[in-house]
């Protein structure tokens, strides 16, 4: 088996994988789309949103922004011990929004967006749009960003592209490039090694069950 | 009704492009060049910036001459 890394950057990665079968990386292609955990925003509890843009739809736009992701730090909430809806200190993170009071119609933007909990925390860029005020309106939210995974619902892929396929015209000899890019929120290198170790503890869990089967 | 956050398709961030498309496509750039320098190579992701339309800036101004009228109104009164 041999590893060689094409290309390498922050949200990009192509990784040449010769001598691993083709169902064994398409298993590390699909787990790097749907099951590597992410942050999102999942529950908002809206304090005042007198902007023209309806609640739902500023909820929905707050869930899509991609926030910069430590894996080390959080746990999925169904692996967390906390019985709280909004979750608890290891598998949440909150964070508020306040437009204030503006003199002419200005934009929102990410950047607004304050980490209370955890500043690391953050959306991936401070100049994601999110909602736009007329003078008089006003938004103000708090907003609880928790751990998911793709299967999920699409705000919680932490790849957005994820390719597979033969380095060579045919297909004959084991030999795969897999291209993760990612959105930001964990690096495509970070997403690669995750995905790799989500198979194996699946894998082991596996083994284990079957291994029970024989007593 | 604004600027979508990412490509419906891929799920790519595509909303932080926007702003910086729009001022070079405005200053005359070719919208084709302008996304190949930004790197924006998915047809999926180059609809998302090509197609939209900013209905919020078409609505705001009624909210402006509102705001503008209601301070109008309130210095009349005094």
């Amino acid at each position: 088996m041999k590893l060689k890394v094409l290309e390498k950057s922050i949200d990009r990665v192509k990784i040449q994988l010769q001598g691993i079968s083709l169902s064994y990386a398409n298993a590390i292609r699909r787990i790097a789309l749907s099951e590597v955990p992410v942050m999102a925003i999942d529950n908002i509890i809206i304090i005042e949103n007198s902007s023209i843009m309806y609640d739902e739809l500023l909820a929905h736009r707050l869930g899509l922004i991609p926030l910069k992701t430590d894996l080390s730090k959080y746990v999925l909430p169904k692996d967390c011990d906390c019985d709280n809806s909004l979750g608890c200190l290891k598998c949440s993170v909150s964070l508020v929004l306040d437009s204030g009071d503006n003199d002419s119609t200005k934009e929102i933007l990410s950047g607004q967006l304050k980490s209370v909990s955890d500043t690391t925390t953050i959306p991936v860029n401070s100049n994601i749009p999110i909602v736009k005020v007329a003078p008089g309106q006003k938004v103000s939210l708090e907003a609880y960003a928790r751990l998911g995974t793709g299967k999920e619902h699409a705000k919680w892929q932490a790849s957005n592209v994820s390719i597979l396929k033969p380095t060579k015209e045919e297909d004959t000899d084991n030999d795969y490039t897999l291209e993760i890019e990612s959105t930001g929120a964990l690096s495509a290198i970070e997403i690669f090694v995750k995905a790799t170790e989500i198979l194996r503890n699946e894998l082991q869990e596996f083994t284990e069950k079957t291994g029970s089967l024989k007593k | 009704m604004m600027k979508p956050i990412r490509c419906f398709t891929c799920g790519s961030l595509v909303a932080e492009k926007y702003s910086e498309f729009d001022k070079l496509v405005k200053a005359g750039g070719d919208p084709n060049e302008v996304m190949n320098s930004m790197k924006i190579n998915r047809y999926c992701c180059r609809r998302m910036l090509l197609s939209n339309v900013n209905i919020i800036d078409h609505v705001l101004p009624f909210y402006e001459y509102l705001n503008q009228r209601r301070a109008e109104f309130e210095s009349d009164t005094l």
